[in-house]
């Protein structure tokens, strides 16, 4: 178990830190392409939007699973003890529901965007659709291996992970 | 039915589902409820956002801090800000303050500063005899400084929300920064009387070393006057100035030989971590937006809010209060997402400069980080220097007042934003 939650990590980091790096070197190559040359690349604008599609919610299931998502305890932390676990068992599957799904739709929209590539590069907008379908599928199982009680319940936790 | 969403909001939001959530699952409660459109349409609204090239500075500028931290520029621009009030009293605590407003210029974000400065500078100054207290206190109020001064993330949000330029927000930032800073050095300084704290250097240092100092921490210094020259004379977009500042402090970096390719990894981390949480939520702020115009949620607002009162003054100071007592409950960045789209129509109705009205809402949302009961700055601190949340309440009351004092001379000395910008741009 352990051993597949560190290579499911790895693969996360993987492709959201090459992606962040590919991204970096696109908008700047935009801008350098823009002085040096006579005619400015023009993908790149169109690479660092899908590239930033995949940043987003590939980290954004990373810190999903690390419990690292704002949210506000300040109303369930006055409740006695009870009502706040029901709430919280409540509000998790809740989450699960919606988490599950918004997979689904997002499944809806990669056939959709199988047929329509973006203007340049030409690459279909199913990739986009894909970094989402990860997403909220990896998020689901997160959810629920933590309804079970596989995973340790969010920590309740207000600091934002900085570095 | 028209307000359910909003209520299922605030619901979600008070029984601790994350706000990123919270947010999309009151979006899609509109999707199927309305039946106006497919539902798969909410997906395609939360990944629209992520094609929009402004909101790439967001990384960006996280980045460059981060890497400004690896390359060694925070510690020669700590270096520079003793050798430059060393010799007060309290000269730690007024190192601390100079250090945030120095480093405004280069991280676009308050809680990574915050953190940096608990964990280099509080340390030291518990050595020299500070109370912890009062050092911790300092840290998290003068670390708002570094979300006025250019580049800040949360000016991005708002510019990216509101459909206001961010250029002109960066300019407008510039001298409330500097006045915040000057008012955060008056109150430490007569705090440092009372406490009778203790000077790092008995006398003023010669010139000599302060130039010194100065040229160690030249290289970093450009970087504030490059991004802003540079969106200014139109050289690049406000998101290309964050990948240039990226690729400047890289290359300071490896000129004083610290940064090394095993920083990579770290630094691609900490980036990831502190802008994905930030950007999820704004993905489903777009889906949420999205009803909001739907249902013409910001105009009902703006009616209701002009019923009030239609003098731009009474007006900012409503909008004023209403945002701290938002900025008590929710998280600064998340409330700007959610609020920039209904208050900018309202401010802009009775003729308010909605650059102005930006530094006033940021800054507001940000001192909203320091009080009780939710201030994320306040928890970083406290989390990292071990003062209990009471005591850092006690000693940050001076702070409080001069902040609490500096948002009313920025809402209603409107000069003090707009005067740069104008100036700029005509």
């Amino acid at each position: 178990m352990v051993a597949l939650g560190n290579w499911v990590r790895r693969a996360e980091n993987l492709v959201s830190f090459t992606a962040l790096s590919i991204l970096l070197i696109s908008v700047l190559w935009g801008v350098l392409t823009r002085y040096v040359t006579e005619r400015p690349a023009v993908w790149t604008t169109e690479l660092s939007g899908i590239l930033f599609t995949w940043v987003v919610f590939i980290g954004a299931m990373t810190a999903f699973r690390d419990g690292h998502h704002i949210r506000v305890t300040l109303f369930i932390d006055i409740l006695p003890v009870v009502a706040k676990k029901v709430l919280l068992k409540f509000g998790d599957i809740l989450i699960l529901a919606f988490l599950v799904y918004v997979s689904y739709l997002s499944i809806l929209m990669m056939q959709k965007g199988a047929t329509r590539p973006s203007p340049v590069l030409d690459i279909p907008f199913s990739w986009v659709y894909l970094a989402t379908v990860i997403c909220f599928v990896g998020m689901s199982i997160t959810a629920s291996l933590r309804l079970i009680g596989v995973l340790k319940a969010t920590e309740v936790d207000l600091k934002e992970e900085v570095p | 039915m028209t307000f359910a969403p909003v209520v299922i909001l605030l619901l979600g939001i008070a029984i601790g589902v994350p706000v990123a959530i919270a947010i999309g699952f009151a979006a899609l409660s509109f999707f199927l409820i309305s039946g106006a459109m497919p539902p798969e349409l909410f997906v395609q609204r939360i990944v629209a956002v992520t094609h929009s090239f402004p909101l790439l500075a967001v990384p960006l500028f996280v980045m460059t801090g981060v890497v400004m931290n690896y390359a060694g520029i925070t510690s020669r621009m700590m270096a520079f800000a003793e050798a430059m009030t060393g010799h007060w009293k309290g000269g730690l605590a007024q190192v601390n303050v100079l250090l945030s407003t120095l480093l405004g210029g280069v991280s676009g974000s308050a809680n990574a500063d915050a953190a940096m400065q608990s964990k280099v500078l509080v340390p030291e100054m518990s050595r020299r005899g500070y109370d912890p207290a009062f050092s911790t206190a300092v840290t998290a109020s003068s670390s708002i400084i570094s979300v006025i001064i250019p580049p800040g993330i949360g000016l991005v949000l708002y510019g990216f929300m509101g459909d206001v330029s961010i250029g002109r927000l960066f300019l407008a930032g510039i001298i409330p920064g500097i006045v915040i800073c000057a008012a955060m050095m008056v109150a430490v300084a007569v705090q440092a009387r009372r406490l009778g704290l203790q000077p790092v250097y008995n006398e003023p240092l010669r010139w000599r070393e302060r130039g010194r100092a100065f040229a160690g921490a030249f290289l970093a210094l450009m970087v504030p006057v490059g991004i802003v020259g540079g969106i200014r004379f139109g050289y690049f977009t406000p998101t290309e100035a964050g990948a240039m500042a990226v690729l400047f402090s890289a290359i300071v970096g490896l000129i004083y030989g610290e940064l090394k390719l095993r920083h990579v990894r770290p630094i691609l981390e900490q980036t990831m971590q502190a802008t994905a949480v930030i950007l999820l939520i704004i993905c489903a702020a777009s889906a949420f937006g999205f009803y909001m115009t739907w249902e013409q949620i910001p105009r009902m607002v703006a009616n209701a809010m002009l019923a009030l009162t239609e003098n731009p003054l009474l007006l900012l100071l409503l909008i004023n209060i209403l945002l701290v007592v938002a900025g008590m409950f929710i998280e600064g960045s998340a409330t700007i997402i959610l609020l920039t789209p209904i208050l900018v129509p309202v401010i802009l109705k009775v003729g308010i400069d909605p650059v102005h009205f930006g530094i006033v809402m940021v800054f507001n949302l940000t001192v909203a980080g320091v009080t009780p009961p939710l201030g994320t700055l306040m928890f970083t601190t406290c989390a990292i220097t071990g003062v209990s949340i009471a005591r850092f309440i006690k000693a940050s009351v001076p702070f409080y007042i001069v902040l609490f004092g500096m948002l009313m001379v920025l809402t209603f000395v409107p000069q003090l934003s707009l005067w740069l910008p104008n100036l700029q741009f005509e």
